[in-house]
């Protein structure tokens, strides 16, 4: 008895070391922080111009992720949202451009960034970045842009925990202090035996009037970097998909609907389907692998729809006020501004541009959706018939297995099994154009004029936790699930477009160039967001040229370490 | 016996503790709800437990299931749902490959779907073949489960028709070439006609680690001889 005893606790003993091996990952589960950080090429744009900008996300679970999504919005300061996008995270950043409408107003603008943990966590986790954005037009933006008192701003949201404030040394460094127009610039990042470390750096060269400066050199009171607790064991939590969260209300007192089952899908000639449950508050969440896709979300159960409104949260909307930080503003930078006004209107009247889009990089996120099937049973080709005025009719004449009938006030339909050659007893799930159509009648009137093909799957069918008596998916010849979308209690979602890295040319003097005999007006000389230092003493030389704009330019060097330190240097060049 | 049923309990629960702590990819299962079939006499799966594993889906998702099972006699995988305790025929045309876990064992069954055309595998279209070792040369078998005979027993009080089943084990490598060799009641042969080459070396490989071939084992050890011979040309 002892032996055997003994033998229980050593096999207790030795499965708990397997499984707390195997559970490593586990244990780190606790708490962990996502370190999100944001970059752009300058602080002052005119609309109009190209924003350049990069972000970083490090999670300290797994340093090396795969890749990522994160979305990001342009906001004023009345919270309009103007420009929203979606990054794809690879080697644990990402970066790209978008346009300044021209129509924007001058004024103080927050280009806000986040990931789906953030987002899931409150506005308050957002990583954001003050820009000043003038509008081309405007002959006194310091009216709009007047320097706040530093006792008059509220700042809202706090310091990162460590700021490198902007040192000397040869950490950065350039061969010269001035240089010719056209001529050809190389900076060297050389970092100290002490400043050595992984370390991801933006690298930006524009003009010094065009970065702003805040009192007390508290460089960077907007949050350019910001560290969260996360939870990853949360599935909300995973940042290689889209988060979309929205509420089931009761449509007569507003208030949540818990356990309401809802369907995901979105237009397609296949069907792609998710399924979530309303929580207790009435919230619901789906995590959705594909973003490139309009989703439109409804219940499952159509006969919930009268007294059931979905609401599909706005992921882009901020929720909380902007309060510009106080920014050191003086006279020259509004003749920065105004100068650029003028470059700006040359350059789009002589459609001058030094912007390059890159190859679209393979995708990092997972971009799967689950199919309901894979074959339908039987496929129908409406143009293979003669034409049918309506559904009805086009079950009856040509798919026997589908019985449709008038039962009280509505229709109700049922397929037979083909195993077992009976009726279901329930109805079948219903597809338009791969949207879920909870109501027979919404389609019944679609004949051989509209619609294209129809699938018929008269299978017992289990998806997930989902039970289908048979399915029939209906292809429509010219998108007619929108008709039937704006009648019903759906809500949808279209997530914005996604940002592919994209670069600022540097034309080469030394050779024969297209940008020979047109004016180069750059403004910002270089934007580099890429580059890399690892622990050893790796000396990088960056390569450019200047353009035709003569004046004080600052090489200002950004970046955030393996262990999530802020990072910035700046030297001075004059180019004359 | 006993104890060691009690150990493997023990060790069960244990890895199920971790299995369910796993976090699971977004991948949804689905298929037909299906009736157990009657009129077979046998089992028709290569191991009767329902047992943990995984599917990986053509489009790269993956997903982790409690209860699994294959098939052997109509080649295809089977879930069970728990909470409807329905048996789902996992729709085959999704599946790259799938695996199971014997419980004490952390090493997984690994079946991947592959075409396959032989004389000996009467089957046509595609094949869930169990991947006994990968390298060079791949060895796989198919866990067939075949007709015997029909039989006439009594069950109950009624006299029926049965089919009686039994396994039947197919084994194949694929070489270099993507060529499919056999490898037919007479292993030595089949390998001997597959690399008539090496045919010498394999013999005296064979001859040294007293490898006749017999079982299983035998069977992949001999490919792993056959890899290492590759590896030095």
């Amino acid at each position: 008895m002892s032996k055997n005893k003994n033998t229980i606790l050593f096999f207790l003993f030795f499965a708990l070391i397997i499984f707390n091996v195997r559970k490593l990952p586990a244990t780190d589960f606790s708490a962990k922080k996502e370190l999100f950080a944001i970059f752009s090429d300058r602080d002052i744009y005119i609309a109009g111009e190209r924003i350049y900008f990069k972000v970083y996300l490090d999670i300290s679970i797994e340093n090396n992720i795969p890749g990522g999504l994160a979305g990001y919005v342009l906001r004023s300061s009345i919270d309009k949202s103007i420009h929203t996008g979606i990054l794809t995270l690879a080697n644990n950043m990402a970066y790209g451009s978008f346009n300044i409408p021209d129509t924007l107003s001058t004024g103080f603008y927050q280009l806000v960034c986040f990931t789906n943990t953030a987002k899931h966590l409150g506005a308050a986790s957002y990583t954001a970045k003050q820009l000043i954005i003038a509008n081309r037009f405007d002959l006194e933006p310091g009216k709009s842009i007047s320097p706040l008192l530093a006792s008059e701003a509220q700042v809202q949201l706090t310091l990162p925990a460590v700021i490198n404030p902007a040192g000397n040394g040869n950490f950065l460094k350039s061969c010269k202090k001035e240089y010719n127009t056209r001529e050809k610039i190389s900076i060297t990042i050389n970092p100290t035996l002490s400043e050595r470390g992984a370390t991801w750096l933006s690298l930006s060269v524009s003009e010094t009037d065009g970065l702003i400066d805040y009192p007390g050199k508290q460089v960077y009171r907007n949050r350019l970097i910001n560290g969260i607790e996360i939870n990853p064991k949360d599935q909300l939590a995973r940042n290689n998909a889209l988060l979309i969260s929205g509420e089931v209300l009761d449509k007569l007192n507003g208030i949540p609907r818990r356990n309401i089952d809802l369907f995901l899908t979105s237009p397609d000639s296949i069907i792609y389907l998710l399924h979530t449950t309303s929580g207790e508050d009435g919230s619901f969440h789906f995590i959705l692998n594909d973003p490139e896709r309009e989703v439109f979300i409804n219940l499952k159960d159509p006969e919930l729809q009268t007294n059931t409104i979905i609401r599909v949260f706005d992921k882009f909307s901020i929720n909380i006020p902007q309060l510009p930080a106080p920014p050191f503003l003086n006279g020259s930078v509004y003749d920065h501004i105004r100068k650029s006004q003028d470059i700006v209107s040359i350059n789009r009247y002589f459609d001058i541009s030094f912007h390059i889009d890159q190859d679209k990089p393979e995708k990092d996120y997972a971009g799967i959706r689950p199919r309901l099937y894979s074959n339908p049973v039987s496929h129908i080709k409406l143009d293979d018939y003669l034409p049918f005025a309506d559904l009805r009719e086009i079950a009856r004449e040509i798919i026997p297995g589908w019985r449709i009938r008038q039962r009280d006030d509505r229709l109700v339909s049922n397929l037979v099994n083909i195993r077992t050659r009976q009726y279901f007893n329930d109805e079948p799930a219903l597809f338009l154009d791969g949207v879920h159509i909870g109501h027979l009648e919404d389609i019944i009137s679609f004949g051989s004029a509209e619609l294209y093909s129809i699938d018929i799957h008269n299978l017992h069918w289990r998806y997930g936790e989902n039970e289908f008596q048979g399915i029939i998916s209906i292809n429509s010849r010219s998108d007619l699930y929108k008709s039937v979308v704006s009648n019903r209690s759906f809500d949808s979602f279209r997530p914005p477009s996604l940002t592919y890295p994209s670069k600022l040319i540097s034309p080469v003097y030394d050779e024969k160039t297209n940008y020979d005999n047109i004016p180069d007006l750059r403004q910002p000389l270089l934007w580099k967001p890429d580059i890399f230092l690892n622990h050893e003493s790796e000396i990088k030389t960056i390569n450019f040229y200047s353009g035709d704009l003569t004046g004080d330019f600052k090489v200002r060097l950004e970046g955030v370490t393996d262990e999530g330190n802020y990072i910035s240097r700046y030297i001075n060049i004059r180019i004359k | 016996m006993r104890a060691k049923n009690k150990h493997f309990t023990l060790w069960y629960i244990l890895m199920m503790t971790f299995y369910s702590a796993c976090p699971q990819d977004n991948a949804t299962l689905s298929g037909e709800i299906i009736q157990p079939s009657t009129g077979l006499k046998g089992s028709q799966f290569y191991i009767n437990d329902w047992l943990d594993g995984e599917i990986f889906f053509n489009d790269g998702s993956r997903v982790t299931v409690e209860k699994l099972r294959y098939n052997g006699y109509a080649d295809e995988v089977l879930w069970l749902h728990e909470g409807s305790k329905q048996v789902v025929l996992i729709n085959r045309n999704l599946i790259e490959k799938f695996t199971l876990y014997l419980p004490g064992n952390p090493e997984p069954l690994v079946f991947e779907r592959m075409p396959l055309k032989s004389a000996l595998y009467q089957r046509t279209g595609d094949v869930f073949a169990h991947s006994l070792l990968k390298g060079t040369i791949s060895l796989f078998a198919i866990r067939q489960i075949v007709k015997k005979r029909d039989v006439i027993e009594k069950r109950g009080n009624a006299r029926g028709l049965f089919t009686e089943i039994e396994p039947q084990h197919i084994y194949f490598i694929i070489l270099p070439c993507g060529r499919v060799a056999i490898i037919d009641k007479s292993p030595r042969k089949s390998l001997y006609r597959a690399f008539p080459e090496f045919r010498e070396e394999l013999r005296s490989a064979f001859t040294d680690s007293r490898n006749r071939l017999r079982n299983e084992n035998e069977m992949i050890e001999a490919i792993r001889i056959i890899n290492d011979i590759f590896a030095r040309q």
